[in-house]
């Protein structure tokens, strides 16, 4: 196992597929071969998700007897008739789980019946809780599925790009729209159907951790015929500019074009130059790995990217590893943020209470941490503030600033 | 009301409320301060129910004595049992002596057969504390079986024979306290309360949010007073404790209560006037709410979604207040179904109307064709159910019951007892929002008169 994907947080993976499948609207089903107690995996989860989203689900619901006899695989046939009947022409992604796979249904043989008979599309994504599987792996893996129902004829947009794992934001269109070029399609947790599928339209996948999505990116380069770039995520002034200079570049924009990106955003570092001198020095507690969250943001280079912003306005961060915090361990986590470009200490505690004694010890001005551990910066004398609550991109710069003076003000 | 069934396809629905036997044994946990869960599960088990608790839960959301061992595949083909003892040893030092241990594991262990009771019984001898080992239904149990076993575990472990029996004393025991809010500890205070008026104390609630310290108080109780949650899982009760049980219905709605307190009264020998003067004066003081509720809401159309015995008793109240019960989702899968709720309706002579409809353990596709056959009108006009879009944006809402993300009681509000009535007057009154409704109303004539 990679140091990455050792320090990275696991997840069952039904649980991580169901969840990003019932956040992303399109005409599409699901079936879930499994019992009645992991269907309790996405509703009501970490997404806030609508009941008609939840609708499209149905679940096999084998029983003890089933496994006892044999006939969870018969189930599951009934299962995939049925909903393939009644929807022949929407596609049917099947998800299994730990019991049906420590057994060793033969799920694919049974659905390629269940296709024949009904006519309908069935996707089988193999899922459960009893391998290692961390978040980056299982959306790779779904993304890659996912790209199945894609049309390798699609007619490319030769002046798009798709950006793929970070939420779309106005800025974004505005300054491609400048360079001449168009966002084909965001890919995020919130994305449609639709916009996957809309991938192979799009020149250029451009990508913020080329790890999260291995398998995809392949897929859609080997298949599709868009290759991948793997760009810095655009937070914090430098790493915006970057950003769109290398997609530009890579899209072989005309270089007088770049000159005006430059102008841009000199308002935004002379933001920066400005609020730099009361931040500098400040002392920055920054949380890795405390909560499982399938939203792709997080689980981009581990959800580093967020600490350009600090160390542009020159605060001195320390990372707050929540997990195994022995120290050949701590020293994996080490060798993965230096990989990642940010050299700085590793402190590490494994119980969430733990964090409130850590954070007095350390002296934090601030803290960037998961939502849940609030209750642990509390009469800590440490600033909090919420992670990945900063935004990307040039205009937000501002935002940000004041953001981090509010969660500084309120110690 | 139901709208048409996809031929083949319904018994592969959804469940609307989620629901576990693993969920309740975590839920007895939380209503235990002092207990630790270790629970013998892969990675994917432990988060899924966090997530539905910490959604549920409001105001505390310290879940950390919810521990597991993370096993994997691997892990089972070698034998897993090792690592449990270990593990539970680790976490008694960790948790500086808890009271309460439970260890759980889920269906998938239980089926690999690793010997839990063997681990169970080998660690037992290095922890001083109570160790319970739950053994986990997934494919046929609930929240509320899982809570119960944990309750009547607990319950039926005590040392009844040793303790000093005081009169008049009782423990209410199978309240669910399904999360730390003020609705919880309200209902616990306003059952005690009313209990104090007819000069009984009570030693011991199981479960309300109080120590395992507290709860061993209640071989000092001369009773047992069962709520209807715990269904017949504490039958042995009584002779394993050699004091009387008094099974009593669910104090929620004015009859109920009044009822609760004369099922007490009699059990412990108490003079039936003493409850007849309390219940007249207390009926008296709501008298007022009672009166304006009827007003508000006379006449309005309801649907209830809630646990079987939870749903009876609200329907019961809905009653008393002039309320129509016209659809009833009963959302758990252990506590009797339309056969006990209507029995319960039957004790009380409330009757629902001919086209009203029961629907057990109700799925999500089942709502979409409810919504679908009714259009934009609404089949009823308010509704009281845990979190799920249901005509949403058109009906009035009472978020009660598991899992309710919006609604929180951050003040103590209780629903149980003379106070929980008065209570529930003001909730529903404020939920209703009379010119909506009459609007509604309206609508729904001019389509009964359209009607071919």
């Amino acid at each position: 196992m990679s140091d990455k994907a050792a320090i990275e947080q696991k997840a069952c993976s039904l649980f991580g597929t169901a969840n990003f499948l019932s956040i992303m609207s399109g005409d599409f089903y699901i079936l879930l071969h499994c019992y009645l107690d992991c269907v309790n995996t996405f509703m009501y989860g970490p997404f806030d998700v609508s009941r008609k989203q939840l609708e499209r689900f149905f679940y096999t619901n084998y029983s003890e007897l089933d496994i006892i006899d044999g006939t969870t695989t018969e189930r599951l046939g009934n299962a995939a008739r049925a909903l393939g009947e009644t929807h022949p022409d929407k596609p049917i992604i099947v998800l299994t789980s730990c019991a049906v796979e420590m057994i060793g249904d033969d799920v694919r043989a049974e659905l390629a019946a269940a296709e024949e008979e009904t006519g309908a599309k069935f996707i089988l994504i193999r899922t459960s809780g009893l391998g290692v599987f961390t978040i980056s792996g299982i959306l790779d893996k779904l993304a890659s599925e996912i790209l199945e129902l894609a049309h390798s004829g699609e007619v490319k947009q030769t002046d798009s790009v798709n950006l793929v794992g970070i939420a779309p934001e106005p800025e974004f269109e505005e300054m491609f729209n400048r360079l001449g070029l168009k966002i084909n399609t965001c890919i995020h947790e919130g994305s449609a159907l639709d916009d996957w599928l809309n991938i192979p339209r799009g020149a250029l996948n451009v990508v913020f951790d080329r790890a999260q999505f291995p398998s995809f990116l392949e897929k859609a380069r080997d298949d599709f015929g868009v290759p991948f770039l793997e760009v810095d995520a655009p937070f914090g002034v430098k790493a915006s500019v970057a950003f769109y200079r290398k997609v530009a570049e890579a899209m072989k924009v005309p270089s007088e074009k770049l000159v005006e990106l430059d102008e841009i955003a000199k308002p935004h570092t002379r933001l920066i130059a400005k609020a730099r001198p009361q931040f500098e020095g400040l002392s920055l507690g920054y949380n890795l790995c405390s909560i499982v969250d399938f939203s792709m943001r997080p689980n981009t280079r581990l959800g580093l990217p967020d600490l350009k912003i600090f160390e542009e306005l020159g605060f001195a961060a320390e990372f707050l590893y929540q997990g195994d915090k022995r120290q050949a361990h701590l020293d994996r986590v080490s060798r993965v943020v230096k990989e990642a470009g940010f050299d700085h200490p590793v402190c590490g505690f494994n119980d969430t209470f733990l964090l409130s004694p850590l954070l007095k010890e350390r002296g934090y001005a601030l803290t960037y941490c998961a939502d849940f551990l609030v209750a642990q910066a509390r009469n800590t004398g440490v600033g909090f503030l919420r992670l990945h609550s900063l935004e990307p991109g040039l205009q937000a710069t501002e935002r940000n600033i004041r953001r981090i003076q509010i969660a500084l003000d309120r110690r | 009301m139901t709208g048409k069934v996809e031929k083949g396809l319904n018994e592969f629905e959804i469940p609307v409320v989620p629901s576990s036997n693993l969920l309740g044994i975590y839920m007895a946990v939380h209503a235990i301060p002092d207990a630790v869960n270790l629970t013998h599960v892969p990675v994917g088990c432990k988060p899924k129910i966090m997530n539905l608790m910490a959604n549920h839960e409001g105001l505390d959301k310290n879940f950390y004595r919810n521990r597991w061992t993370n096993i994997s595949g691997v892990d089972i083909i070698r034998g897993s049992e090792e690592r449990l003892e270990h593990f539970i040893r680790e976490c008694y030092g960790r948790y500086n002596q808890p009271g309460v241990m439970v260890v759980t594991t889920n269906m998938v262990i239980e089926l690999a057969a690793c010997d839990m009771n063997a681990v169970v019984a080998n660690a037992e001898k290095d922890v001083d504390a109570r160790l319970l080992h739950m053994k986990t239904r997934d494919f046929d149990g609930d929240i509320y079986d899982g809570y119960s076993d944990v309750v009547a575990q607990l319950a039926s472990g005590l040392d009844w024979a040793e303790a000093t029996v005081e009169p008049k004393t009782v423990n209410i025991i199978g309240y669910v306290y399904d999360r730390k809010e003020y609705e919880h500890s309200a209902n616990v205070d306003e059952l005690t309360r009313m209990l104090s008026a007819l000069s009984i104390d009570t030693k011991s609630v199981f479960l309300s949010n109080r120590k395992w310290e507290k709860l061993k108080q209640a071989p000092g109780a001369a009773h047992n007073v069962i709520l209807p949650h715990m269904g017949n899982k504490l039958a042995e009760l009584e002779k394993q404790s050699g004091r009387p049980t008094i099974d009593t219905t669910l104090p929620l709605g004015l009859a109920p209560t009044v009822r609760w307190l004369e099922q007490i009264a009699e059990g412990i020998g108490i003079e039936p006037e003493a409850v007849e003067n309390y219940v007249a004066a207390e009926q008296q003081r709501l008298a007022p709410a009672l009166r304006y509720a009827r007003e508000r809401l006379h006449g309005l159309e309801l649907a209830i979604f809630s646990d079987t015995v939870t749903a009876a008793h609200m329907s019961v109240l809905a009653t008393e207040l002039g309320m129509d019960v016209v659809l009833v989702g009963l959302t758990d899968r252990t506590l009797g179904g339309n056969r006990r709720f209507r029995s319960i309706l039957e004790s009380f002579d409330v009757a629902l109307r001919d086209d009203a409809e029961v629907l057990e353990n109700p799925t999500l596709q089942q709502l979409a064709r409810i919504e679908e056959s009714a259009g934009e009108v609404p089949p009823f006009d308010m509704i009281i159910r845990p979190t799920f879009d249901f005509f949403p944006e058109t009906v009035p809402v009472l978020e009660m019951g598991f899992p309710s993300r919006f609604a929180h009681t951050v003040y103590p509000l209780p629903t149980y007892g003379f106070n929980g009535v008065g209570v529930m007057c003001q909730r529903l009154t404020d939920a209703c929002s009379r010119p909506r409704i009459e609007g509604w109303k309206r609508a729904k004539q001019r389509r009964k008169r359209n009607a071919p």
